[in-house]
């Protein structure tokens, strides 16, 4: 089991460790439930340095991330921030990324945990193709935070030069925070305001000391793997292994937007763009339940009797008190308003497909 | 942690014998383990329940637990409140987050059951 440079104090603000992805990693500290409302209120502190992080540099460096990529990665200016998917031949899921462009022949890739020594290894093979570019693993090197809620500006403005005020979302900057050198990102998977740090590891106690002590007078609360998933969950964003693997494809996904089909050329380009105009036989919507309950990985959705398809996340909404979750359906059946039934332990529960986000501020 | 008085299951139930009924929750261990209860699927009153049978679940943030009673009997009354409030498992296990009360058919299944020493001991063990 591998620990991030955060490890001890987890445990000595008494977080409940779990193991995750090869990592042992902090579930909560305080409650999924406190967490939770303290990054939708004030702030939440995460260490996701269980993350993979890889350095690709040099003059062909976006020309290995466009081929390997699905996003439009050629408009991606010095300072940019993508989503993209990571796909295989067969237009099945690999990883879905976050790029960022931090240099004129300098990118950085966020992969997930799960999927970081896969998505070394399928970079460093697609690399061999294209003179000019090094991909280099920075996962051990580098740890990462993410400081998300709506006072996380407050939080870090004085701790940083970096003008936040004028840092947009899916933007990132090479700058400094409590005197620390990093890439700072304005990113996240919790829907709020919030930022990505990717700092040295050695420094990594030094920063969270800094951000625990200074976010006292914000609200700050340190946050577990636990209320990363019922945020991401509230907002609509798949999870790898969840809801997307490799036998589904970023249509079935529903993450076309994800996708740039006027690229000429992208791994899986083929596959993905003839189910685009055939249509695919299942899709992932959202749905909420209609009474109480809570929809869990796993359980199957019916209509009219017959079995159409299986909930792939799932769980109690904390802001909206209710049943919420994410699922494949037969794409007949994925329509909004469309009623369903989830099949929780045998209760046959009434649920609607609905738009997502789940979650939408202020209301 | 563990009060004297009560009779413990080795799912992490507890029971409380008032004559021939039986008040049924879970333990503080049970409450740690799961997390922030967010709903209880509790059993209908009338039901007729056996000893070792799946009464009913409590749903966390984390993960969907069964709750058992380890005594048989008529569910004569459930918890009302913990549907607006299901942390009530959480913050006061052993009082205001009781979940059911059991009309027992055979009181003496209650002296089966693990003692406060026996269950720390049980405890302790499974730590280990």
């Amino acid at each position: 089991m591998k620990r991030t440079p955060l490890y001890d104090e987890h445990k000595k603000l008494g977080a409940k460790i779990v193991p995750f992805a090869g990592w042992e990693m902090p579930l909560s500290y305080t409650g999924v439930l406190e967490e939770h409302r303290a990054t939708r209120s004030a702030v939440g502190l995460f260490d996701v340095s269980h993350m993979g992080r890889i350095d690709l540099t040099g003059h062909a460096a976006s020309d290995l991330l466009d081929r390997v990529a699905t996003s439009p990665v050629k408009k991606l200016a010095v300072g940019g921030m993508q989503y993209a998917l990571v796909c295989n031949e067969q237009g099945g899921i690999l990883d879905d990324i976050m790029i960022c462009r931090f240099g004129e022949r300098r990118y950085f890739v966020c992969a997930n945990a799960s999927n970081a020594e896969k998505i070394l290894q399928w970079l460093t093979k697609q690399a061999a193709g294209f003179s000019g570019v090094e991909v280099t693993d920075r996962s051990m090197d580098l740890a990462q935070l993410a400081v998300q809620g709506p006072r996380s500006r407050d939080l870090m403005k004085p701790l940083t030069l970096a003008d936040l005020d004028r840092l947009k979302l899916r933007h990132c900057i090479e700058t400094k925070v409590a005197g620390v050198p990093m890439l700072l990102s304005r990113s996240g998977y919790t829907g709020e305001l919030g930022y990505e740090l990717y700092l040295p590891s050695d420094r990594a106690r030094d920063v969270w000391e800094i951000l625990i002590k200074n976010g006292a007078a914000v609200g700050l609360k340190p946050c577990g793997l636990g209320c990363r998933d019922t945020l991401r969950l509230e907002m609509g964003y798949p999870l790898y292994g969840n809801d997307m693997d490799e036998t589904t494809t970023p249509i079935e996904a529903s993450l076309e937007f994800a996708v740039d089909f006027k690229k000429d050329d992208f791994i899986g380009r083929e596959v993905i763009i003839r189910q685009k105009e055939n249509g695919a036989s299942r899709e992932l919507v959202g749905f909420e339940l209609l009474r109480r309950g809570v929809p869990r990985h796993g359980h199957k959705i019916f209509s009219d009797g017959k079995e159409i398809g299986i909930v792939t996340s799932g769980n109690h909404s904390p802001s909206m008190n209710k049943g919420i979750g994410m699922g494949y359906v037969q794409t007949i059946f994925a329509e909004v308003g469309g009623e369903i039934l989830i099949d929780i332990r045998g209760n046959a529960v009434p649920a609607v497909v609905v738009e997502r986000p789940f979650y939408k501020k202020g209301k | 942690m563990i009060p004297e008085g009560l009779r413990y299951h080795a799912e992490h139930e507890w029971i409380r014998q008032e004559d021939r009924t039986a008040v049924l929750g879970i333990t503080h261990f049970a409450q740690d383990a799961l997390g922030d209860v967010v709903y209880l699927e509790l059993p209908k009153v009338g039901a007729e329940v056996r000893s070792g049978q799946e009464i009913g679940e409590v749903e966390s943030t984390k993960t969907t637990s069964a709750v058992y009673t380890p005594v048989s009997g008529k569910i004569l009354a459930v918890n009302e409140e913990l549907k607006d409030k299901p942390e009530l498992v959480n913050q006061d296990p052993y009082g205001k987050g009781w979940i059911v009360k059991i009309q027992m058919t055979h009181p003496s299944e209650v002296k089966q059951l693990m003692d406060a020493r026996q269950y720390g001991d049980y405890l302790k063990e499974k730590a280990d």
